[in-house]
C-alpha cells in the first residue's frame, strides 16, 4: 500500500506507575472511545498508533503516525525497561493517578530514569534540577481518574487534600482555578491534562484536552524537524494580496 | 519479684520486635505503595512482635533462662493475645475494608452491620473447618484448644505449601544457572527478537489505522454524494456504493486477519519480554555471585539445595512407611555418631546446646524466608487499590504460620523441652500435625515441579512460535 514509507512516524513514551491508567488513556486517545473494562497489567510495552492529521495554511492534510509506547510500570522490571524501550523517542507523556499522591510524586523519578539512561554518565541517584538543563524533549503530564478524586487537589502546593482549608495559604490563589498548574508542570514548563478515561464522552469533542494534546504533537513535530517550518514571507506588505484571494 | 524482672525482660524484647516489624514494613514492603492506614500497620507489627516473642520463649526454655512459672504465664498471655488478633480483629478489619472498597452502601452503620454479618460467617466457616480432622480428645466447646487446633491446621497447610514450593524452586534456580549460564549474546539476541516483534506489531497497527482512515474518508465522500437529490445521482450513488462495498469487503476481510495477527504478535511480545526479564535476572545473579558476599551465599545455596532434596525424600519415606518421628534428629544424630565412633559422650548435655543452635537457625531462616517470600508475593499481586487488604491478609498468614511452626518445632526438640509446649497448647494430637505437614509438603512439592516444568515448556514454545511466525514474515 506504500503508506508506511510515505508517512513519517513519531514515537511517544508513556510512563507512570503501575495501574495509573496509561493503557486506558492511550486507547482513549487512539480509538476515541473508552475500553469496556480496565485492561490487564501491561507486561513489557504496548504499542498503539494514532494517525494525526495536520492541516497547513492551505488546508492540505499532512499525515503523521504517532506511535505510543505504553511501558508497563511494575517495579520488578526496572532494569530491563531502560535498555529496551528508552532508546528512541520524540516525546514523553507522564501519567499519574489523582487518587494516589504517591504516583504524582514518582513522576520525577520516572523522568529521571529516562534522563539517566540517555545521558550515559554517572548521575547521582537523587533528582536535582540541574539535570533538566540539557533536556529539551517535549513533555506532557496526564492526570487520570479525574471523577474519582476530589478533583484538583494537586493544585494546592501542600500535602493536604482539603482544598477549602488551604485556599488562603496557597501562594498563587490570585489566579483562577482552571489556569493554575501543579508544581511539577510549572517546574517542567509543560502542559497537563486532567481526564477521566472511562467517561462516555468521546475524547475528540473534549476540546481543551484535545488542544493541549495537539500542541504537544506540534512541539514534537517541530523538534523532530520532520516538517520544515514554513517560512513567513519576507515582505509582509504583500499580505494584502492574500487577503483578497481568500 | 523475679516475676517482675522477667516481665520487664520480655516486654523490652517485645517492644524491640515491634519496632523491628514496623521498620521492616516501611523499608521493604511499602517502598512504592503508600499504606497510610495506621491500624493496618499496627496489626502487622503486633502480629510480628507476638510471633517473635513465642520463638524467643522457646529459646529461653532450652536455655532455662527465666523462671518456669513466668515463662508459662507469658506463653499464655502471648497466645491469648495472638488468637484474639488472628480470629477476631484482623478478619473483622479485612471484611470492613473490602466492603468499603466495593462501595455498595455509603452509610457507615450499614457497612458496619454488613461487616459483622461477614465476620460471623467467617467464624462459622472457621469452626466447620475443624470438624473433619481428628483434633483434641476433649469435647468442650469454645475452648482454647479448639481455637488453636483450627489455627494450627490452616497455618500448617500454608507453611507446607510454601515450604514445598521453596524446596523445589531453590534447586531448580541453582541448577539452571549451572547448566546454562547466560551470556551477553543470549540477552542481546532476546532483545533483538523483542524489538523485531514490536516493529511488526507497530507496522500492522499502522496499516489498520491507515485503512480505517481511508474508510472514513470514503464514507464522508459517499455521504456528501448521497446528500444530492438528482435521479442521476441516484444511479451514481448505487454504482459507487456497490463498488465501495466490494472493496470494503476485501478490506474488511484484510482488516480482520490483520487484527488477529496483531493479537498473536502481542502475545508473543509479552512472552518474549518475560523471558528477557528472567534472563537479565539470572545474569545479575551471576554477577552478584562473583562478589565476596555472593560467593558466600552461593555456597550456602548448594547446602540448602541438598537439604531441600533430602527433606522431600524424607517426607516421602515418612508417608510411605507410616512413620512419625519419636526422637528428634539431633539426639538421634548424636547417638549414631557416638555409637559409630565409640566415644564417651554425655548425650543429654550436648544435645541441649546443639538443639538450641539448630532451632535458632531454623527460626531465623524461617522468619527471614517468610519475610522475603511475603515481599515478593506482595509486589507480585499488589496494586495501589488493594494494598491495605493484602497487607492484612499477609499479617494473618504470618501469625498462623508462626503458631503452626511452634507446633512443628516440637518435633525437633529433645523430650524434656517438649513438655512446656504440650502444657501450654493443651491436649492436641501432635502426631497428626506432623503427618499432615508431610502430606501437604509432598503434594505441594509435586505441584510446583509440575508448574516449573510447564513454565519451562512454555518458554521453549514461545521461542519456537517466534521462529515460526517471524521467519514467515521475513522470508
Amino acid at each position: 500500500m506504500g503508506t508506511n514509507g510515505d508517512i513519517p512516524t513519531l514515537i511517544v513514551l508513556v510512563l507512570g506507575d503501575s495501574s495509573v491508567g496509561k493503557t486506558s488513556f492511550v486507547h482513549t486517545v487512539c480509538h476515541d472511545q473508552p475500553l469496556s473494562s480496565p485492561p490487564p497489567v501491561t507486561v513489557g510495552c504496548h504499542i498503539e498508533i494514532k494517525l494525526y492529521e495536520r492541516r497547513d495554511r492551505h488546508q492540505n492534510p499532512n499525515l503523521f503516525f504517532i506511535e505510543f509506547h505504553d511501558v508497563g510500570g511494575s517495579i520488578q522490571h526496572k532494569n530491563s525497561r531502560s535498555s529496551m524501550f528508552y532508546d528512541e523517542f520524540h516525546g514523553i507523556i507522564l501519567v499519574s493517578d489523582l487518587t494516589s499522591r504517591q504516583s504524582y510524586d514518582n513522576l520525577k523519578e520516572w523522568l529521571y530514569e529516562v534522563i539517566r539512561y540517555r545521558s550515559r554518565q554517572k548521575l547521582p541517584t537523587e533528582f536535582t534540577p540541574e539535570v533538566l538543563q540539557n533536556f529539551d524533549i517535549p513533555l506532557l503530564l496526564v492526570h487520570t481518574k479525574f471523577n474519582e478524586s476530589n478533583g484538583t487537589s494537586l493544585l494546592n502546593n501542600s500535602k493536604s487534600s482539603n482544598m477549602t482549608n488551604n485556599h488562603s495559604f496557597s501562594s498563587s490563589s490570585l489566579l483562577p482555578n482552571y489556569n493554575r498548574k501543579t508544581t511539577l508542570a510549572n517546574f517542567l514548563n509543560c502542559d497537563e491534562i486532567f481526564i477521566d478515561c472511562y467517561s462516555n464522552k468521546r475524547f475528540s469533542i473534549d476540546t481543551p484536552n484535545v488542544a493541549k494534546l495537539n500542541s504537544f504533537f506540534e512541539k514534537m513535530i517541530k523538534k523532530a524537524s520532520v516538517e520544515p517550518v514554513e517560512q513567513l514571507p519576507q515582505f509582509d506588505w504583500f499580505a494584502s494580496e492574500n487577503h483578497y484571494i481568500h | 519479684m523475679s516475676l517482675l524482672t522477667d516481665t520487664i525482660v520480655v516486654t523490652i524484647s517485645q517492644i524491640a520486635f515491634f519496632v523491628g516489624g514496623w521498620l521492616f514494613f516501611f523499608r521493604q514492603l511499602c517502598r512504592n505503595y503508600d499504606v497510610r492506614n495506621r491500624i493496618v500497620i499496627l496489626s502487622f507489627a503486633l502480629t510480628f512482635a507476638l510471633s517473635c516473642t513465642m520463638f524467643e520463649l522457646i529459646i529461653f526454655e532450652i536455655l532455662a533462662f527465666l523462671q518456669p512459672s513466668s515463662r508459662y504465664l507469658h506463653w499464655r498471655i502471648g497466645l491469648y493475645f495472638m488468637l484474639f488478633l488472628l480470629v477476631f480483629l484482623i478478619p473483622f478489619y479485612i471484611a470492613y475494608l473490602v466492603l468499603n472498597t466495593i462501595k455498595i452502601v455509603r452509610d457507615f452503620r450499614l457497612v458496619l452491620s454488613f461487616t459483622l454479618i461477614a465476620w460471623c460467617f467467617y467464624l462459622y466457616l472457621f469452626w466447620k473447618l475443624g470438624n473433619p480432622f481428628p483434633m483434641s480428645n476433649r469435647h468442650e466447646f469454645f475452648s482454647m484448644e479448639q481455637c488453636i487446633s483450627r489455627v494450627g491446621i490452616i497455618g500448617v497447610t500454608a507453611m507446607a505449601i510454601l515450604s514445598g514450593f521453596g524446596a523445589v524452586n531453590c534447586p531448580y534456580t541453582y541448577m539452571t544457572y549451572f547448566i546454562k549460564p547466560v551470556t551477553e549474546k543470549d540477552i542481546s539476541d532476546a532483545q533483538k527478537r523483542l524489538k523485531q516483534v514490536m516493529e511488526i506489531v507497530a507496522t500492522k497497527k499502522k496499516r489498520v489505522a491507515y485503512i480505517e482512515y481511508e474508510n472514513s474518508l470514503k464514507s464522508t465522500f459517499t455521504s456528501s454524494f448521497s446528500s444530492m437529490n438528482n435521479k442521476w445521482n441516484f444511479l451514481r450513488r448505487t454504482l459507487n456504493s456497490s463498488l465501495i462495498s466490494s472493496t470494503n469487503n476485501n478490506l474488511s476481510y484484510n482488516l480482520s486477519t490483520i487484527k488477529q495477527d496483531i493479537v498473536t504478535y502481542e502475545e508473543i511480545s509479552s512472552q518474549l519480554y518475560s523471558d528477557l526479564v528472567d534472563l537479565q535476572a539470572i545474569q545479575q545473579r551471576i554477577e552478584y555471585s562473583k562478589t565476596l558476599k555472593g560467593k558466600y551465599f552461593h555456597v550456602l545455596g548448594h547446602f540448602f539445595s541438598l537439604y531441600c532434596v533430602w527433606k522431600i525424600f524424607i517426607s516421602f519415606i515418612n508417608i510411605v512407611f507410616n512413620r512419625v518421628g519419636k526422637v528428634d534428629p539431633v539426639t538421634r544424630g548424636i547417638e549414631l555418631t557416638v555409637h559409630y565412633f565409640n566415644l564417651q559422650f554425655d548425650v543429654q548435655f550436648w544435645s541441649q546446646y546443639v538443639s538450641f543452635i539448630l532451632i535458632g537457625i531454623i527460626v531465623v531462616t524461617s522468619i527471614r524466608g517468610l519475610l522475603i517470600t511475603l515481599t515478593k508475593f506482595f509486589y507480585f499481586i499488589s496494586s495501589s487499590r488493594s494494598s491495605n487488604v493484602i497487607v492484612l491478609c499477609l499479617a494473618q498468614l504470618m501469625g498462623m504460620y508462626f503458631i503452626s511452626s511452634v507446633l512443628l518445632i516440637r518435633m525437633n526438640m529433645p523430650a524434656q523441652y517438649r513438655q512446656i509446649i504440650s502444657q501450654v497448647l493443651g491436649d492436641l494430637q501432635f502426631n497428626f500435625y506432623h503427618r499432615w505437614f508431610d502430606c501437604i509438603f509432598l503434594l505441594s512439592a509435586l505441584f510446583s515441579i509440575g508448574i516449573l516444568y510447564l513454565h519451562y515448556r512454555s518458554s521453549q514454545q514461545s521461542i519456537s512460535l517466534y521462529d515460526k511466525n517471524v521467519q514467515k514474515v521475513y522470508s
